[in-house]
């Protein structure tokens, strides 16, 4: 089965959805995800979505679910790159994406688990 | 325009499948890009629905036209167990499999008409329809 | 209806097509409508002549009476596209139907002219004859109020662009000056320009500004909501500003539930948290 590619970089995993998922691979690459978290001990996963042109109910749980999954093992999640139609048709359906934080690409995705990085290490 | 395409539902291939023939005719019968989103991604919920649900099925997408213009029609039809209290599924947050609460409510909301009709042993007919405006 | 007077009618048309077309121009040129020159004397001859030539095939059947049979389907359709189009440029529902309604005279004059020795044949075709241009009329106002509509729906689309700009006011910073109402049709066109224009400015703050809205009760509220929602699934923060004291009394007496909401009461606050918030300080400069 195709498998989408999970980038690091520095401590951050990178994922990029390109190709149209069908169920069992988002399972599958829910998994992996987590497997990788769990690796590479990474601190932050920027989840971008610019080149998908549909999140339905499915995969909006499946990104809420992996976020709040990865942060029960101290990893934050952006989601980056929604597109103006997805953002209308997510509200519109009620999918909030609680636990997710988003940003509007990539760079301010990784400048805001960034920041967020400063604020914990200030805290702890 | 008489354009019907019609996808057998039998597995999560063809929810994708479907979703690209929805978005193929909204295209062309000239939805904005949201409208498309909207309607693709409606076609996801009910064929979605249809393979969790009732393992098989057919979803029958139509360009038509009535008094508010023209429009796309899409028919999600299965022979599964049926819905015992549609009333229930209609409401938010209310989920059967797998997490997903959304589904029905939240498709209602992407469309101008919603129409469900189910019988239990029988099976579930949801017809949607989104008008050009 | 006697068969008689249908074949008369047809007879007549056919033989007297060139004169009726003839006299029935000039009869129209002599309209306002066309005084106005919202037609070309040339675009009057080819319609009038296209109609009457559609007519003429369509009756030529004997039927002159059921306009849904499908010999009338050519002559209804280029008659409603006739009247879609003088619709969008400016014919009033009069000055439209009096497209038909001015050959009904022209006809019943010809006919006079050729039955004037048999009264009875002539009230007969004219009574058939100006029954069926009834019925076209109905057909060419029908499509006249359609036009209209259309013309109407139109306007109203690009009025409401007009009225929601969305201006940004510094990198990463948007402002929607809200004025007046925000019903359901102009809160989707807000939601859908806003969305466009944090994708266009790279922007992360949107400040919404609603000191120009007559009345904010729970269903605005919501759609305002609705709007920030989306933009913060796209990574936008927004700030609702414009809460004057009248503002914020009348909503706390509607009952309406800001909370999800960050608002301050001016443009000026909000602009102001916009900037804290992207860690940017405006200051004097020295000297």
């Amino acid at each position: 089965m195709e498998r989408v590619p999970i980038l690091k970089m520095g401590d951050t995993l990178i994922l990029t959805l390109q190709v149209e998922l069908h169920d069992e691979m988002a399972f599958r690459l829910q998994e992996d995800i987590l497997k990788k978290i769990y690796e590479t001990r990474a601190r932050g996963l920027v989840i971008d979505v610019s080149a998908v042109n549909l999140v339905d109910s499915f995969m909006g749980r499946m990104i809420s679910d992996t976020a709040v999954m990865a942060r029960t093992m101290g990893v934050e999640s952006v989601l980056v790159g929604v597109q103006p139609d997805i953002a209308i048709t997510l509200q519109e359906m009620g999918l909030e994406l609680k636990g997710v934080h988003t940003a509007l690409n990539l760079e301010k995705g990784l400048e805001l688990l960034q920041n967020m990085g400063e604020v914990g290490h200030e805290g702890g | 325009m008489k354009e019907v395409k019609e996808t057998s539902i039998k597995s999560s291939e063809d929810v994708i499948l479907a979703r690209q023939v929805a978005r193929e005719m909204a295209k062309k019968l000239g939805f904005g890009l949201a409208d498309q989103t909207r309607i693709t991604t409606a076609v996801s919920e009910l064929s979605r629905n249809i393979y969790l649900y009732a393992g098989t099925g057919r979803v029958v997408i139509k360009a038509v036209s009535g008094d508010s213009g023209k429009g796309m029609e899409i028919v999600a039809e299965d022979n599964g167990p049926g819905i015992p209290d549609i009333e229930m599924v209609m409401q938010d947050g209310y989920s059967t499999s797998k997490g997903l609460g959304q589904g029905l409510p939240g498709t209602k909301r992407l469309v101008d008409e919603f129409e469900i009709k189910s019988k239990v042993g029988a099976g579930t007919i949801v017809t949607i329809k989104k008008w050009l405006r | 209806m006697a068969k008689k007077e249908v074949s008369n009618i047809s007879g007549v048309l056919v033989k007297k097509e060139k004169e009726i077309l003839d006299a029935w121009i000039k009869a129209q040129a002599d309209l306002p409508a066309f005084q106005k020159g919202l037609i070309t004397a040339k675009q009057l001859e080819e319609e009038s002549s296209r109609f009457l030539k559609l007519l003429v095939k369509a009756v030529a059947g004997g039927n002159l009476e059921d306009i849904t049979a499908p010999e009338y389907d050519e002559i209804n359709k280029s008659l409603a596209d006739l009247s879609t189009s003088r619709a969008s440029i400016g014919f009033s529902p009069s000055e439209t139907t009096n497209f038909i309604l001015s050959l009904r005279q022209i006809f019943i004059r010809i006919l006079q002219k050729e039955f004037d020795d048999r009264l009875d044949t002539l009230v007969n075709a004219g009574l058939v004859f100006a029954d069926l241009l009834d019925k076209l009329a109905i057909v060419t106002f029908e499509a006249y109020v359609k036009g209209r509509e259309e013309v109407i729906r139109e306007q109203q689309k690009s009025m409401l662009e007009l009225s929601t700009p969305v201006i940004q006011v510094w990198d990463e910073i948007l402002i929607l000056p809200l004025i007046g109402s925000v019903d359901s049709a102009r809160a989707k066109q807000i939601m859908e320009s806003l969305l466009e224009s944090i994708v266009t400015t790279k922007s992360s703050m949107v400040i919404i500004d609603i000191t120009g809205v007559p009345a904010v009760d729970t269903e605005v509220a919501s759609r305002l909501l609705r709007t920030m929602q989306a933009a913060r699934l796209m990574g936008a923060e927004s700030i609702l500003t414009g809460l004057s004291p009248q503002i914020s009394q009348t909503i706390v007496h509607l009952g309406v539930d800001l909370s999800g909401f960050v608002t301050r009461a001016s443009l000026r606050d909000g602009l102001e948290l916009a900037f804290r918030k992207l860690k940017l300080k405006v200051t004097k400069a020295e000297g």
